[in-house]
């Protein structure tokens, strides 16, 4: 079966095997393979450690017919076509590159750049949005309101006296919330929230009784109505 | 199980009598509502699919549509516009970019929020997301609930 050679070096000042230690470099391969085996698509056991080239970190690999297109794949750096797979088996190779901040280059026979993407940015995002959430504890000496969110998980609020006695009384009821968000970019976790105003949401039913409601509420409207053909026209 | 909403599926909830030939669809997307399952409805089908909605009917049919268990209204807000940007470019003979936008914004509701698939009734949206290699299921209720009935 053909098989490829495949160049990959490292590089930064005064970097060899021998500086770099070689435990380090056993990571730096390690991490190569498995980057190059999750955008071909083959095993990191398909990937061999051909030789390290003396004097600077240059390990030689061998891989399967599919390293090809994995190789250039690499060498081209992160595109909207990459899956989520693909994006996280260079992740450790990409993260490794930026920590020591080596340089990188690959080839069968010209070595030239792969570029490594900046590390994912942590900024904030902010935003006004409605969120849905049931009121577990308001008041007290800390003025905070407890509240569950859907898909958020349980936040703890700073209200105001006025805020918090406007919400007293719907104390355990589900409440649609306008609130100011502040997010981590990267995680997407609310790390601050401001309570701009609030509404009881409504209760959720029984699917029979809910449906009952629905069907009350939309009337005789519907009948007959063509959904699919609707859907295709709004597209 | 969590799954977001086509407004396909959004218009049988509000349909209880389309027109012939789509019941079986109309009950399969109605089973989907009861049990453990968590639905997802992305801003920009709620939308879509409300618009339908005679104007005095609306706000009643908007209430009653959320009083239904394990529905939940979902954002197109800041991290989901990020991720929609981030999907792949599509180009269908007969489809505009426009209209691919909105479905880019349902996939980035989905993705955005976790959901495990995405329930649709219009083949047209599972082509735009194989076009798109968007990576989370798009298929129609039977593929998420297998045991869903098909006639009511």
């Amino acid at each position: 079966m053909d098989s490829i050679r495949l160049k990959l070096r490292f590089s930064r000042d005064g970097l060899t095997p021998e500086t770099l230690g070689w435990p380090a470099l056993r990571e730096l391969i390690d991490v190569s393979a498995a980057a190059l085996a999750g955008l071909g698509g083959f095993s990191t056991r398909d990937v061999q450690l051909l030789d390290v080239r003396p004097g600077s970190v240059v390990p030689v690999l061998g891989l399967p017919p599919e390293g090809r297109e994995a190789a250039r794949r690499l060498a081209t750096g992160p595109t909207r076509r990459w899956s989520l797979e693909q994006r996280a088996s260079v992740e450790p190779l990409y993260t490794l590159v930026r920590a020591n901040g080596y340089t990188m280059q690959l080839g069968a026979r010209v070595l030239r750049p792969v570029p490594v993407p900046p590390a994912p940015s942590t900024w904030e995002t902010h935003e006004r949005t409605s969120l849905r959430g049931v009121l577990q504890r308001v008041g007290g000496p800390d003025g905070a309101a407890v509240l569950v969110l859907d898909h958020e998980g349980t936040l703890s609020v700073k209200v105001g006296r006025d805020m918090a006695l406007a919400l007293a009384p719907h104390l355990y009821s589900a409440l649609n919330l306008e609130v100011e968000a502040t997010r981590d970019g990267a995680t997407g976790v609310i790390k601050q929230l401001t309570l701009q105003s609030f509404e009881p949401a409504p209760p959720k039913l029984s699917a029979a009784e809910a449906f009952r409601r629905l069907d009350e509420a939309v009337g005789g409207w519907g009948e007959g109505f063509d959904v699919l053909g609707a859907a295709r026209r709004a597209r | 199980m969590v799954l977001a909403l086509d407004t396909s599926i959004l218009g049988f909830l509000l349909v209880a009598s389309p027109k012939a030939g789509q019941e079986s669809l109309a009950a399969a997307s109605r089973g989907l509502v009861g049990g453990d399952r968590r639905l997802l409805v992305p801003t920009p089908a709620l939308a879509e699919s409300l618009s339908w909605v005679p104007k005095e009917r609306r706000e009643a049919a908007e209430r009653a549509l959320l009083q239904l268990p394990g529905v939940s209204v979902v954002s197109f807000d800041q991290r989901a516009a990020v991720t929609a940007a981030g999907l792949g470019s599509v180009k269908l003979k007969d489809r505009s970019h426009q209209k691919i936008k909105v479905d880019l914004q349902i996939f980035a509701c989905a993705l955005r929020y976790g959901a495990e698939g995405l329930c649709t009734a219009d083949d047209d949206l599972v082509r735009v997301a194989e076009a798109a290699e968007v990576t989370l299921r798009v298929g129609p209720p039977t593929l998420f609930v297998p045991q869903l009935p098909l006639v009511m």
